[in-house]
């Protein structure tokens, strides 16, 4: 037979093992999407039983699965975002996680866990300063959304579109120039170290809790919490719950009940 | 031209089929247990956990001083809680010590005041081992303590404690965040303890004593020893878990104890519950895992110890948890760990260590350990320190903290002890 006749056939022979390789992968899919559903729909009914009161579409808005991420701090970064605000700087490694980054137009010092804080006097406006940290520590996947309240502007770290708590900056003028401080993320591109629990996980671990105390669930919302690590910062998902005048937050990657600055 | 882009197809095609027929078989795999896990039934390798220097040594008392007063935990979850809240600033201040000055002793006094952070430790630690223990290296000074004060100095956060080698108190500045330690200090709870050089009811005390004033209840415990000369055998985990390979240990009786002997390395399950290893050998004891270079680097050996304890302990099925009494290192290298055995966070009050670990050039050449399984028993409301105090009128620089004392009856019942004499306060 010849070698092109071979071909031809090798060719149509991969393509239909390969369009049935792909319906498997969506078949897969599906099925997958579908127990998921299923096991919320089953989660959200125990909760219900349970005695909690709540609108199911909150459930049904919340991410399938959110990935746990962490990130290292960056030395590059931190210094990168130092030379920016304050040109040629001179680094002092106070030990202790502590940067500490000096010249005649000012200050900035980087701390463990993203603690941050910049002073420059060069009559740099607060929010002047806090769009040049913002624009400057930028990183893929993470947003920001300002504020204002009275003389001091403020930033809100979002990941992927929600919030991470504890993670914001406030900037407001001194006599000199503007003081932002806060903390942020300076570190690397944050790398997934697995996915969290499931939505109906998360159902489940709220059964527990209406079964103590009566739940009436007004709202609920996806952030991120920031765990300070030796070399950097873990970022995990958390729901947090809304009962009206209180809050509760659920680890996304443990199912437990924490608490969240 | 046209067989070049067949074979190009083909290719591609060909291609395309291995990256589909391996997203099919990853799909829905979780990634931590690995593809040949899931497909070949294959256990997937274990990751190499590289050890980390951990804060082996149980921190006794720990006190914050608030605008409002002094607080200090009543439960082992709110001294979780607290222990987490403070973890921050105490590794950035130990971790950026600056130059260590002498104090003198009312100006150390003078520092335990808000914003103040006091940790006290239930044994004699040097200074090193506490920058190793939150990740930073070994100071070259040598200092040894048993408590130490987080406060505030000259708008900067300081650390201060007295030194016990030297006998004089000392004082550093760091560079952690002034704000920070004063928002911990911040929304605490009531104020429910004192320290002793602020309440005259507590002479007999140490000064810088933190005492919780408000009463607080522990768990009484019946102990079981996990006997395994009793039942004939050690089981196979454990036995892994000594290194002992029980098809080519030999076996046998002697005194009702069981004994394990593989060439140099001998495990004796003794009539009372005890576990001894010995290795007569240097080359063959258990081996920690420490890298060449860092089998004299107390922090790892630490934690390579209480690792081990700790797994040793699970496959025994007992419980507690260990922690540090005293380490040394003599002339000929070789280390001395003993521990100390805590429930709840409070540790069992034993003339003996509850473990003994020697190790030599990284390897684990004597171990001795009493596994215990503890069942709840009941609660019992802790003596209140200021009766406690009123009976150790007379005495001087005590210690106050509760442990577990075995009674008459033989459960173990939370006590509150001083520090010098062994016994409950009546």
């Amino acid at each position: 037979m010849e070698w092109n006749k071979v071909k031809s056939m090798l060719i149509a022979l991969l393509l239909v093992v390969n369009i049935l390789l792909g319906l498997n992968i969506q078949a897969q899919l599906s099925a997958q999407r579908a127990d998921e559903e299923e096991s919320l729909h089953l989660a959200l009914s125990l909760l219900a039983d349970a005695g909690a009161q709540f609108d199911e579409q909150l459930f049904w808005n919340m991410p399938r699965s959110s990935a746990v991420l962490l990130g290292e701090r960056s030395t590059e970064r931190e210094a990168q975002l130092a030379g920016t605000l304050l040109g040629e700087a001179s680094l002092n490694e106070a030990g202790g996680g502590v940067s500490i980054y000096t010249s005649s137009a000012g200050s900035v010092t980087f701390r463990s866990g993203g603690l941050f804080e910049a002073e420059l006097n060069d009559g740099t406006g607060p929010e002047e300063l806090l769009g040049l940290i913002v624009e400057t520590a930028a990183i893929k996947g993470m947003d920001y959304e300002m504020s204002a309240e009275g003389e001091s502007v403020s930033a809100q770290l979002l990941l992927d579109g929600w919030t991470v708590a504890g993670a914001a900056l406030t900037c407001r003028s001194t006599e000199t120039g503007a003081l932002a401080s806060g903390r942020w993320y300076f570190g690397s591109e944050p790398v997934s170290e697995g996915a969290g629990v499931s939505r109906a996980e998360m159902v489940v671990a709220l059964v527990r809790i209406a079964q103590e105390r009566p739940l009436d669930i007004t709202g609920l919302q996806l952030v991120y919490t920031q765990e300070q690590l030796r070399s950097g910062v873990r970022l995990s998902p958390a729901w947090r719950i809304d009962l009206g005048d209180e809050q509760i937050f659920l680890n996304g990657n443990t199912a437990q009940e924490v608490s969240v600055e | 031209m046209r067989e070049r882009v067949k074979s190009a197809v083909l290719a591609l095609l060909f291609v395309l089929m291995l990256v589909l027929l391996f997203v099919s078989l990853t799909l829905g795999v979780e990634s931590d247990e690995g593809l040949l896990a899931r497909v070949f039934g294959v256990p997937a390798a274990a990751d190499e956990t590289e050890l980390q220097p951990r804060i082996a040594a149980e921190i006794r008392v720990l006190a914050i001083c608030t605008p409002d007063g002094v607080h200090m935990p009543e439960s082992s979850e709110e001294k979780t809680e607290m222990l987490s809240a403070v973890s921050a600033v105490y590794s950035e201040a130990v971790g950026s010590l600056g130059e260590v000055t002498a104090i003198t002793r009312r100006q150390y006094l003078a520092l335990i005041d808000t914003p103040a952070v006091y940790l006290g430790f239930d044994t004699e630690l040097p200074f090193s081992l506490l920058r190793t223990w939150v990740g930073y290296d070994a100071v070259e000074y040598e200092s040894r303590l048993r408590s130490l004060v987080v406060s505030v100095a000259d708008g900067n956060v300081v650390i201060a404690w007295y030194d016990t080698a030297a006998e004089e108190y000392r004082m550093a500045p760091t560079a952690a965040a002034t704000e920070q330690l004063e928002q911990l200090c911040t929304d605490r709870g009531e104020a429910n303890a004192v320290f002793a050089f602020q309440d005259s009811a507590f002479s007999a005390l140490r000064e810088d004593e933190p005492v919780l004033l408000s009463l607080i209840t522990g768990t009484i415990y019946s102990m079981q020893p996990a006997n395994f000369a009793q039942s004939g055998e050690v089981p196979r985990e454990l036995l892994a878990g000594f290194d002992i390979n029980p098809y080519l240990a030999r076996v046998y009786e002697e005194s009702g104890d069981v004994v394990y002997v593989e060439g140099y390395n001998v495990l004796r399950a003794g009539a009372q519950g005890e576990l001894v290893y010995t290795s007569g050998s240097e080359d063959q004891g258990i081996s920690l895992g420490l890298p060449d270079s860092q089998q004299e680097n107390w922090s790892l050996l630490l934690e390579g110890a209480r690792v081990l304890l700790s797994e040793l302990s699970a496959q025994a099925g007992a419980g507690g948890v260990y922690s540090l009494r005293e380490i040394s290192t003599d002339e000929s290298g070789e280390t001395t760990i003993l521990f100390d055995l805590l429930l709840d966070g409070w540790p069992i009050l034993t003339e003996r260590p509850a473990a003994h670990v020697t190790v030599q050039n990284g390897r684990v050449t004597y171990l001795r350990m009493e596994p215990h399984r503890f069942e709840a028993a009941g609660e019992q409301t802790i003596l209140p320190a200021r009766q406690a105090a009123a009976a150790l009128q007379g005495e001087s620089n005590l210690c106050l903290s509760v442990r577990y004392v075995q009674n008459e009856e033989g459960l173990l019942v939370p006590t509150l002890c001083s520090s010098e004499g062994q016994n409950g306060v009546e």
